[in-house]
């Protein structure tokens, strides 16, 4: 108690102070940590951004009150980096057109926080706790955003001792997946390739390790995570559900630091600290697996004979130049490897590099520029038998990528930029490898696109209760040849027999071009101090697809340009939300509707052939899709736990109607997505069960995936049992339900200065729940047809992890 | 440590374990469908149309077929020809004739059910035939994990076929094959030992089809038929009939289909399944689904007998005159093997 009254008289005398200073600033308090911490110095990270847009704000300059020679600015992401002595510090966080901030942080541990800056027109009039506003969900004008601090991601599941910002994000409300071990996740009813993700600006086509149990994103870098479910910023496009933009935190810039953990399936370091003082850092991370052990484990000769290794290497440089100018890069390394049984053998990597610089022209105007060069690799082998090959295909890309920030007066806003891609996609090349190999080499010629998207983004606090955000991008795109393309007969399908001419582009000759315009449009009222409404719309269109016809992305799927015959698909999405806090922000609530149109999707024929396909276009219908409904979100903060319930219900439908009866899906009618799965429930718990630890439950629940079945079967010739299948999707797999636990000792250590320990033990699907990874159907002999299960995860999964950082 | 206690425990109870099971998923499976198979080619033979329902998922065993008896069968050609295929009483839902298509012709089957409805295929036309060379066979011994997982090595004998193609005329063919293989009865199980011949079921659910567009060249060499293990069947002797058929490539398409529809692996990157669309409609209500094939084909065989000796190899018959181990029941009377008959084949070698 002696302890909490230091707290509250601290406290009221700040309050005091300020008020009898007569200043018009805003106080927080941030505590991190207990205070029975033995280590003289900690780090803190945060990012800095804006209350009502939630864009990071570049250039906000942090200083450490009383040692005004200490301090930082937030990099081209909004993200700072500095080190505070044991207890307490004053940090004061200024930018322009904003109100200057003053936080009492109260640090023992390492830890990162959220800093919400309002333009100088609004008040802000309530104290923040543990580092992130609780009125951010009421005084956000973008409706349908989630955010995930590295507190809350602790929090969340660990398979194999594992933190994961992919299983974090699929805990949120309006996010699912296919199942354990899906590549990627759907929000709102969308497909996997439909989501735009990045990693500090650096686009990233597959997210996973492991074909789907881990996340590329490296967890102890990871310093913000913003999912845009429904509105995005103008300055993000090219895809129609969602943007993950994942931020990594700036190194020490005051001292080396290294930092880690050993699990059993991987480990994971990473080495940090100032290129020079105060002036510039460096992080370097990276992790290696090792679970070929726990495969072997596995009671099947097919899982002991698979092999399993990814390892991802990151380095990050920020440097501020001058007082207005900032460098830095980040290049990202990834590369996984998985041989299932000595017959099949993937292997995928992921290479980036993002550059920025960011001036500040004058108090009222700054500019960004990035370019992010990278590129995809993905190589399937097919190891035995007749068929040894290799097939390999590439996507590579550059992102010049240039934003100016202009800051009208103290209530408006507009930020203007414009956003190249360029790519160059190698579809597919298959080789023989060996001299035994009957395969006959085939390559696909290449693709080459470019877009350019100037954008437009307008931001308006009409009143303290009233905020408008209007944005448009514009994108032309063009698809650049060479390239042969067929024509067909009009209204036939696209088959080899309605072929009418063939078309022949050259080098650098446009093959197709398409334009389109996207409006953004956002808009929050304030009904009353704890309650507002938002709604947005927005409209979307996305010019790279990925070609799978799979219920779940793949690494080896095609990434597919928009071209003579596939034009590019749209998005009409709505949202409507109410947010209500109850008890000053302890208890924060909301419910949010959305809902999406889209006029021409792509799906794929009964037993389409996709792989190396040079006319895939007659592999593809054309149809349209819809996806519906309602999220509830509960959020509870208490002194020692937390709670956080959420609930969904949504629908993602789909209609094919062909002019050609072979080719119409279901008769014309709708049908459920492969990625339709109506009800999604997630809990989790947090509580401090003693000084030193801390008990963490999850629980998850959603709908089982739609599934088409066998109804009858029958023989023809000497082909017995060849099934009849119902409707596509008409049932569904058993439900999903999986509970987590983890359990957080620490830290450990005499001289926490020197060494410090945690140890995690987890338990994922603790009742061992056989979650079906997938069901087919199987005939033997003399028996009828199976329906099996597979259940990759089909027992509790305990791991225990030891951190350590000195 | 005490905190760390419970969390070790839950370490050291748990599995880790991945596992495939049989589930059921309450699917009411009470739905059948109208099934035709049949086949007509440029040789003069006898022909079947089989008709039957599918059988309902999850009732009887497999390859249950529950004919549709009293059913009007007609093949059709382009000129009028109208060729009445009549049910065998021995073998209900078989529609039999003796006929003979003409290359250049077109011809599809009507089926009138008795319900009422009639089915008809999509006319198809009689292509060239395309002449089998040759058919051959030659025996590996390849090493295998077992199920126990131990690395074992297993004899096979693999019979190909070598054809040539016209350069401008590249055609779509299947292959079937069958199998007869001598057995002999021995003394002293049998007081007076005879001879059986055996109907190899070599081709069930094999599928072999070729798209002759792709090939690089006009020869197509070693292209495997059939692959078995070597075992008691190549004792004596191993016939191998092969029948190399000319189809379209609509037909091509639909086994294609049924070849990857049947080889499903259960993975979440398996292509989504569906129902295969063959080349009948039922023209009373073209809404009800029909399943099957009427297959319109040129044909030519060859017939090889394989003595795996020739190779170096020889197959041990599990029947033995003076030893303690005890011979199987048919080393004392051969026609207790299904599809077994004492009738030796006309054109056995000796």
């Amino acid at each position: 108690m002696k302890i909490l009254n230091k707290y509250l008289l601290v406290y009221v005398l700040c309050l005091l102070f300020f008020a009898l200073s007569g200043q018009e600033k805003s106080i927080e308090q941030i505590i991190i940590g207990s205070p029975n911490a033995k280590s003289t110095t900690y780090e803190l990270s945060g990012l800095v951004q804006d209350l009502t847009t939630q864009e990071p704000i570049i250039g906000a300059n942090i200083t450490v009150i009383g040692e005004e020679s200490k301090g930082t600015s937030t990099d081209v992401s909004g993200i700072f980096s500095i080190v505070l002595p044991n207890g307490e510090s004053d940090l004061k966080i200024e930018v322009l057109g904003y109100k200057a901030k003053l936080i009492n942080v109260k640090i023992y541990e390492d830890g990162a926080i959220r800093v919400n800056m309002i333009q100088s027109s609004i008040e802000l009039e309530q104290v923040t706790i543990k580092g992130k506003s609780s009125r951010d969900n009421i005084e956000s004008v973008i409706s349908g955003l989630e955010q995930i601090n590295i507190a809350e991601l602790k929090q969340m599941s660990r398979l194999m001792g594992e933190l994961d910002v992919l299983r974090s994000i699929q805990s949120l409300s309006g996010v699912t997946s296919t199942g354990d071990g899906a590549s990627g996740f759907n929000v709102r009813g969308g497909n996997a390739d439909e989501n735009l993700i990045l990693q500090d600006d650096a686009l990233i086509l597959n997210p996973s390790h492991t074909l789907g149990f881990f996340s590329l994103f490296h967890p102890d870098l990871v310093g913000s995570v913003n999912l845009y479910k429904g509105d995005q910023p103008a300055s993000l496009g090219g895809r129609l559900s969602s943007v993950l933009d994942v931020k990594l935190r700036e190194g020490n810039n005051e001292e080396y630091k290294f930092n880690g953990g050993i699990g059993l399936a991987s480990s994971r370091l990473t080495f940090e600290g100032p290129i020079k003082k105060q002036k510039g850092s460096f992080i370097v991370g990276g992790r290696i697996s090792y679970m070929d052990w726990i495969l072997n484990q596995i009671k099947n000769i097919n899982v002991q004979r698979s092999k399993a290794f990814f390892y991802d290497l990151t380095v990050k440089a920020d440097s501020r130049l001058t007082d207005k100018t900032k460098v830095g890069f980040t290049a990202f390394l990834s590369a996984d490897e998985f041989n299932f049984a000595d017959e099949v053998n993937f292997e995928y990597e992921t290479r980036t590099v993002t550059g920025y610089v960011n001036h500040l022209f004058s108090d009222q105007w700054s500019l960004n520029f990035i370019l992010n060069i990278g590129d995809y690799n993905s190589s399937l082998f097919d190891i035995q038998g007749n068929d040894v090959s290799k097939f390999t295909n590439k996507v590579s890309y550059i992102r010049p990528n240039i934003k100016s920030l202009y800051q009208l007066d103290d209530t408006k806003r507009i930020t203007i930029g414009a956003e190249i891609n360029i790519f160059d996609i190698s579809p597919g090349d298959i080789a023989p490898e060996g001299t035994m190999s009957t395969v006959l080499p085939q390559s696909l010629p290449n693709e080459r696109a470019a877009a350019i998207s100037p954008n437009i983004q307008y931001e308006w606090d009409i009143d303290p209760t009233f905020s408008l955000s209007l944005g448009l991008r514009y994108t032309t795109y063009n698809r650049i040849g060479a390239g042969e393309f067929f024509t067909y007969a009009e209204g036939a399908p696209k088959q080899e027999r309605t072929v009418t001419d063939i078309l022949t582009f050259g080098d650098g000759e446009s093959i197709a071009k398409y334009s389109s315009f996207e409006p953004r449009l956002s808009i929050r009222k304030n009904i009353t101090d704890d309650a507002s409404i938002k709604a947005s719309f927005n409209k979307s269109y996305q010019y790279l697809n990925q070609i799978s016809n799979t219920s779940s992305s793949t690494p080896i799927d095609i990434w597919q340009l928009s071209d003579y015959h596939i034009a590019p698909q749209v998005a009409y999405n709505y949202s409507l939300g109410w947010f209500q806090n109850f008890k000053d922000g302890a208890v924060q609530s909301s419910i949010q509707a959305f809902y999406r149109q889209q006029p021409d999707i792509i799906e794929y024929k009964d037993f389409a052939d996709l792989l190396l396909n040079e006319n895939i276009e007659r592999e593809l219908v054309n149809g349209e899709g819809q996806a519906y409904g309602v999220e509830l979100n509960y959020k509870r903060e208490m002194e020692r736990s937390n709670l956080q319930v959420n609930y969904t219900y949504s629908r993602s439908l789909r209609r094919v109607v062909e002019n050609d009866e072979q080719n119409a899906i279901n008769n014309g009618d709708w049908y459920a997505s492969n990625f339709d799965k109506p009800h999604s429930l997630n809990l989790r718990y947090s509580k401090k069960i003693a000084r030193m630890s801390e008990l963490s439950v999850n629980f998850t629940y959603s709908t089982g995936r739609p599934l088409t079945v066998p109804i009858s079967n029958f023989t023809v010739d000497n082909i017995r049992n060849i099934p009849i299948y119902s409707n596509r999707n008409e049932f569904r797999i058993p439900d999903y339900h999986r509970l987590d636990v983890s359990y957080s000792i620490g830290p450990f250590g005499k001289n926490l200065d020197k060494w410090e320990s945690t140890l995690i033990f987890s338990v994922f699907n603790l009742y061992g729940r056989d979650n079906a990874y997938s069901v087919f159907f199987r005939q033997q002999p003399s028996r009828s047809v199976q329906a099996l299960r597979i259940a990759t995860l089909g027992a509790a999964f305990p791991s225990v992890t030891y951190n350590f950082k000195f | 440590m005490k905190n760390i206690f419970i969390p070790a425990l839950f370490f050291l109870l748990m599995m880790c374990s991945s596992c495939i099971e049989e589930i059921d998923l309450n699917i009411d499976t009470d739905q059948s469908f109208v099934v035709i198979d049949g086949l007509i080619g440029d040789e003069l033979q006898e022909y079947v149309v089989r008709v039957n329902t599918s059988a309902i998922i999850g009732v009887g065993n497999d390859n249950i077929l529950n004919p549709i008896s009293g059913a009007n069968v007609y093949v059709v050609s382009d000129s009028g020809e109208k060729m009445e295929f009549i049910e065998d009483p021995e073998e209900l839902g078989a529609y039999k004739a003796v006929t003979q298509a003409k290359v250049g012709s077109s011809y599809s089957v009507e089926v009138n059910l008795p319900d009422g409805s009639k089915i008809i295929s999509t006319p198809t036309e009689v292509l060239q035939k395309v002449p089998l060379q040759e058919v051959d066979f030659f025996v590996t011994a390849d090493g295998e994990i077992n199920s126990s997982g131990n690395f074992v090595t297993l004899e096979y004998v693999n019979v190909f076929l070598n054809t040539t193609f016209d350069d401008n005329d590249r055609p779509f063919l299947r292959w079937r094959a069958e199998g007869i293989y001598e057995f002999q009865e021995v003394y002293p199980m049998a007081f007076n030992p005879r001879k059986c011949y055996i109907n190899d079921n070599i081709d069930i659910n094999n599928i072999q089809i070729f798209d002759g567009t792709l090939l690089n060249g006009v020869e197509l060499f070693d292209q495997p038929v059939f692959r078995t293990r070597m075992n008691r069947r190549f004792n004596v002797i191993y016939c191998a009939h092969v029948t190399q058929y000319r189809i379209s490539e609509q037909e091509f398409d639909y086994w294609a289909n049924v070849d990857q529809l049947t080889n499903i692996d259960g993975t979440l990157f398996d292509p989504p399944p569906a129902t295969i669309r063959g080349n009948l409609t039922n023209t009373t209500d073209p809404s009800v689904n029909v399943q099957g094939y009427f297959s319109v084909v040129s044909l030519s065989s060859k017939r090889i007998f394989i003595d795996v000796q020739r190779e170096g190899f020889f197959a041990e018959t599990d029947c033995t005159s003076f030893t303690f181990r005890p011979n199987p029941p048919e080393c004392a009377d051969c026609t207790t093997i299904q599809r077994s008959t004492l009738e030796k084949p006309d054109y056995w070698p000796f």
